[in-house]
């Protein structure tokens, strides 16, 4: 494939899994991970920097990222009813021999039932994909966050 | 800041109904008042207040800064081994010495007028301090020693570093008590901790409400379904509280044995008429809680929160330590320093790694917290006036239990606040 036109296509594939967590479609987020061999994160850039691991949130396995959202898809969680938008910007890739390095950073605001909105996280992805049948699946998702001083909770993926 | 003139009129603000503290006005959790009272009565009072592990400072020059109530505070290790603690706030000109949260440094120099402390928190240098060719200078009667930062009072227990403002704090074993110093060195002392991760959360609700959360086991199996799916707090569980002499620190622990597990269809009773628990939730990946735990002692949780902002908990297969930075009445800064061991396998680090989930912001047990004391906040500001109502487990007298489903502790609390506050002398 053409770099410009991969580029093309990661972009598409990061706006709809943005559009899957701003939509709340939690039953499909777990469908951007390859099944078989995937890992998702979220880390503090605290931890990072000081090469600390314990993470936010961590899945290591397609299992646990549909744990993950379980408890969103059937409702059994006590969390903040608010509407989220991620803006994903300054998105590079890296073409290896089987993987496709994504770099790219985010935004995310929260917008409350009254309509009130503000900046709920900045950060940054730091992802792993790779091409299944012309499908791009991510083997490995990190989310470092600038803004790990986290508001309230983070119950959803970003 | 409140005037001591005024100390009595805001006091005077609230009535406590009753004397067995199952009444609480809801004025202490959002008047601006009370919070200024709490930075002075309670945070520069006689209390003892958690900084940081001593794993964090291993080294000479080692620091961390962190937070008694509004006040940041500078704690670093010296030559000789010594841990020293003062505010951090130039002698000078009262400018913020240390601007990082942690660090190595031989000394602090204020970045203004490079007024210099060594690291026992003594004035060390002035720049200028004799002037230039016998021109300007410090005044003759101008006495370093006289100028050194506030110093606090350090001691530590099982590695933890806590400091007071206050010559009168009785000594940090006896402040603590007998339960906590035995779970502290249970939790701490048995093997070697080291920090494997940080966690801060924001809440919208008054410190005070935190307290209160981390002595209410009765919410624990109400609130967090998660739990309860998984068998780490159930609502039928063994388990109880015991406190201090002064009823402020609590100790409240849960045990799982095979004979008590509840059956779902026990439980799905407790749950009736609500729709959060669905006895049919299964794990995709039960590796999660499937972890063992490190110690065989039955334990499954074990909470110690310590008065006014420390909390050591093992919750399932986690260690770790919670701290509160009050940010005026309507907002607190959780920050959870996660704990590993020097001896664990590889296998006991990816298994903490795995059960990290379970708590901080976005912990399967714990984020919901976060959300109620919002939630909490948010309704408890429209009753001024009124009062919260503490009388499960019983009213009258404090004193420990050997169940869960309980507030007592909760009442313990604001016994202890009461005293300190100086409410009593109203
Ligand atoms: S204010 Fe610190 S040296 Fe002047
Ligand atoms: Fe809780």
């Amino acid at each position: 494939m053409k770099k410009n036109d991969l580029q093309i296509k990661v972009e598409r594939f990061l706006f709809d899994y943005a559009d899957c967590l701003n939509e709340k479609r939690y039953e499909d987020f777990p469908s951007f991970f390859k099944e078989d061999n995937c890992h998702y994160e979220v880390q503090s850039k605290e931890n990072e920097d000081l090469g600390l691991t314990t993470p936010i949130m961590g899945c290591y396995s397609h299992g646990m990222i549909r744990d993950r959202v379980a408890q969103l898809i059937n409702n059994t969680l006590t969390y903040r009813r608010l509407n989220l938008r991620h803006f994903i910007s300054n998105i590079r890739i890296d073409e290896g021999k089987t993987e496709i390095d994504l770099k790219a950073n985010f935004q995310v605001m929260q917008s409350d039932l009254e309509g009130v909105s503000e900046l709920y996280l900045v950060g940054r992805y730091e992802d792993k994909l790779i091409l299944d049948h012309n499908e791009l699946k991510l083997i490995s998702k990190r989310v470092i966050l600038d803004s790990f001083a986290i508001p309230n909770m983070l119950a959803v993926p970003v | 800041m409140v005037k001591s003139t005024d100390i009595k009129a805001v006091k005077g603000k609230v009535e406590w109904p009753t004397s067995d503290f199952s009444r609480v006005p809801y004025e202490i959790f959002f008047d601006q008042d009370f919070y200024e009272l709490e930075m002075k009565q309670v945070f520069q009072g006689p209390t003892w207040n958690y900084l940081a592990h001593s794993c964090e400072i291993p080294n000479e020059g080692d620091f961390v800064t962190n937070w008694i109530g509004d006040t940041n505070i500078i704690v670093n290790r010296t030559a000789n081994g010594d841990i020293h603690a003062f505010k951090n706030s130039c002698s000078h000109r009262g400018t913020r010495i240390v601007d990082e949260i942690r660090g190595n440094s031989t000394r602090h120099v204020c970045p203004y007028h490079l007024w210099t402390f060594n690291l026992e928190g003594s004035l060390a240098s002035v720049p200028l301090e004799k002037g230039i060719k016998g021109k300007g200078g410090m005044p003759p009667c101008f006495k370093k020693e006289n100028h050194n930062l506030r110093k606090l009072r350090v001691e530590t227990i099982g590695g933890m570093i806590f400091a007071t403002f206050s010559e009168e704090t009785e000594p940090l074993v006896d402040y603590l008590g007998p339960h906590c110093e035995s779970q502290i060195s249970r939790l701490l002392d048995q093997r070697t901790p080291k920090v494997t991760g940080y966690m801060r959360q924001m809440i919208e609700g008054n410190w005070k409400l935190y307290n209160e959360n981390v002595r209410d086991p009765y919410h624990a199996s109400l609130l967090h379904l998660f739990q309860v799916s998984f068998g780490i707090q159930q609502p039928t569980m063994k388990g109880g509280i015991k406190m201090d002499k002064d009823t402020k620190n609590t100790w409240n622990h849960s045990i799982l044995s095979d004979d008590d597990t509840t059956s779902s269809s026990d439980l799905a009773a407790v749950y009736e008429g609500t729709d959060k628990y669905d006895p049919n939730i299964k794990l995709a990946d039960p590796a999660i809680a499937n972890v063992p735990l490190d110690l065989d002692d039955g334990y499954k949780t074990t909470l110690l929160s310590m008065f006014p902002t420390s909390v050591l908990a093992q919750v399932d297969n986690t260690y770790a330590i919670r701290h509160l930075r009050p940010k005026g009445p309507g907002k607190v800064e959780l920050n959870i320093t996660y704990l590993g061991f020097e001896e664990d396998t590889e296998e006991q680090a990816f298994g903490k790694k795995l059960t990290a989930n379970f708590i901080g912001p976005s912990g399967y047990i714990s984020m919901e917290d976060g959300e109620a004391l919002r939630l909490e906040q948010d309704g408890l500001k429209m009753r001024a006036g009124d009062y919260s109502v503490l009388e499960m487990g019983g009213i009258g007298e404090i004193a420990d239990t050997d169940y869960l489903s309980q507030e007592i502790s909760i009442r313990g609390f604001w016994s202890y606040y009461h005293k300190l506050m100086g409410f009593e002398s109203q």
